[in-house]
């Protein structure tokens, strides 16, 4: 898939899944991987500037959480902001992939 | 687990990323943590420890990438950016040829040269010069003229200058010849860069002081003339030279009656009274009417002579003490020896000078007999 229009998305996916419950970036990962079939698959080259660029936005806040085994993770969840601009990021993006699909689906133009 | 791999990947994809060490610290620990649990996931389905790590690290995607994406949000050690820039000056100037580098080099050591040549110039011509100034006039000097004076004492202690001087080459020597690698032009180039710049400290810290006094010596002198009229300089200079009379007469008497606590004493008000004279007065002398140029370094002289050889008797009378008293015929000749060169000193400081001459009275005084 065009790694592009997979960034362009990156920052959505993410907030969007945050959204859900806290997770952790390799989580993030997996969750997006498994839920897409395998459609995308986020490095760590572009998900963790993207999380950190979220956290230093304020959009996110990452915590370290103990695990009984002693390591840690560094969960993230998603602030007041970062739930208003999720909010302003699928309006965007619904009235873009609308305008994109009426384009696409124009069957004047597969004639 | 292979660790030293892990380690290896996260140096270059953690590597130069800005922030605090605190968040440095918490970033590789988050890293690590998505590395071990790809890692763990790839042994449970099946993969043994070297080959879920080598399936981990590729998965995770190329480490150059994080580390620009990271460096992007947090920006970048300072220290890594002077890296980068070095090494790209360094292809630059690689690129530029070997007359560029040469043309480099030979400035830097000519201008290593010419610090050296500057401030020892500075300390072995111009700080005696300008020392013998302000003792001549009397005047005083900035704080920062006697701090840099054991420069000047440095310039003549061969051996402490020429074994460093030595090691320097020595080390220079090895450099080149052991130092093989492509980085060798760069080094040489730092190494005479820290020289010049450690060389321009010392020239600075020379100068400055030598250049602050050398600005203020005009308006001293002319503050002395103004406040010293060659009348006051004179009513300044002849009680010393009086005092100097004295304690000559009141040593040649003691001598003479074989007191020697007294003789003792009288060397000793002798010996102060030409340190007064030595120490700040030439300049007094000159303005109190000694117009003969010339004649002044003979006076100065002649004054240290006789406060050097009154210093002389005075120490071989505490010796005569410290022997218990017994006037031995060594000690009395070697008295006789001192007092006849110091007489033969304030007759040649009296034929030297009008001022010592003015006062009328016999400076030069009848040998004693001991």
């Amino acid at each position: 898939m065009d790694t592009e229009l997979i960034k362009g998305t990156l920052a959505l996916l993410i907030l969007s899944l945050l959204k859900r419950r806290p997770m952790y970036g390799y989580e993030l990962a997996a969750t997006v991987k498994q839920e897409t079939d395998g459609a995308f698959d986020w490095k760590a080259g572009s998900l963790y500037p993207c999380l950190h660029k979220l956290e230093k936005d304020g959009l996110v806040r990452a915590a370290w959480e103990g695990r009984p085994e002693g390591r840690q993770r560094k969960y993230y969840h998603l602030t007041r902001d970062g739930e208003t601009v999720l909010a302003e990021r699928i309006q965007a993006w619904s009235s873009i992939s609308q305008a994109v699909n009426r384009v696409l689906e124009n069957p004047h133009e597969h004639e | 687990m292979n660790t030293n791999e892990i380690e290896r990947f996260l140096d270059q994809a953690c590597c130069g990323v800005g922030g605090s060490p605190e968040l440095r610290r918490h970033l590789r620990e988050e890293l690590r943590e998505h590395l071990t649990e790809e890692i763990e996931r790839n042994v449970a389905g099946g993969l043994n420890r070297e080959e879920a790590v080598h399936r981990a690290i590729e998965e995770f995607g190329d480490p150059v990438i994080l580390r620009d994406g990271l460096q992007a949000v947090h920006g970048r050690r300072l220290m890594t950016l002077l890296i980068e820039k070095s090494m790209a000056w360094r292809e630059t100037t690689m690129k530029t040829g070997w007359k560029w580098s040469f043309v480099a080099q030979a400035t830097l050591l000519l201008t290593v040269i010419a610090e050296v040549f500057f401030a020892a110039a500075a300390v072995v011509y111009v700080l005696p010069g300008l020392s013998r100034w302000h003792r001549d006039l009397g005047t005083p000097t900035i704080a920062g003229l006697p701090t840099i004076e054991w420069l000047a004492h440095a310039m003549y202690m061969d051996w402490l200058w020429i074994p460093c001087l030595l090691l320097v080459l020595a080390g220079w020597g090895l450099f080149e010849w052991k130092c093989r690698g492509e980085n060798k032009l760069v080094l040489r180039l730092a190494g005479l860069s820290m020289v010049s710049l450690a060389m321009f400290l010392v020239l600075a810290a020379v100068c400055v002081p030598i250049v602050i006094d050398l600005a203020m010596l005009p308006r001293q002198i002319d503050e002395l003339r103004v406040n010293l009229s060659p009348q006051q300089a004179e009513r300044v200079v002849v009680p010393r030279i009086g005092d100097g009379d004295d304690a000559f007469e009141d040593l040649r008497a003691a001598i003479s009656r074989a007191d020697w606590s007294a003789a003792d004493l009288a060397a000793k008000q002798l010996s102060d009274a030409y340190s007064s004279l030595a120490d700040a007065s030439a300049g007094v002398i000159l303005l109190a009417g000694e117009t003969r140029r010339a004649n002044l370094d003979e006076i100065r002289y002649r004054i240290d002579e006789i406060a050097e050889f009154s210093e002389r008797i005075h120490h071989q009378f505490r010796e005569f003490q410290y022997s218990g008293n017994k006037a031995t015929e060594e000690l009395k000749a070697k008295i006789q020896t001192h007092f006849e060169e110091l007489d033969e000193s304030r007759s040649k400081l009296a034929d030297s000078s009008d001022l010592f001459g003015a006062r009328g009275a016999p400076i030069v005084p009848e040998k004693p007999s001991l």
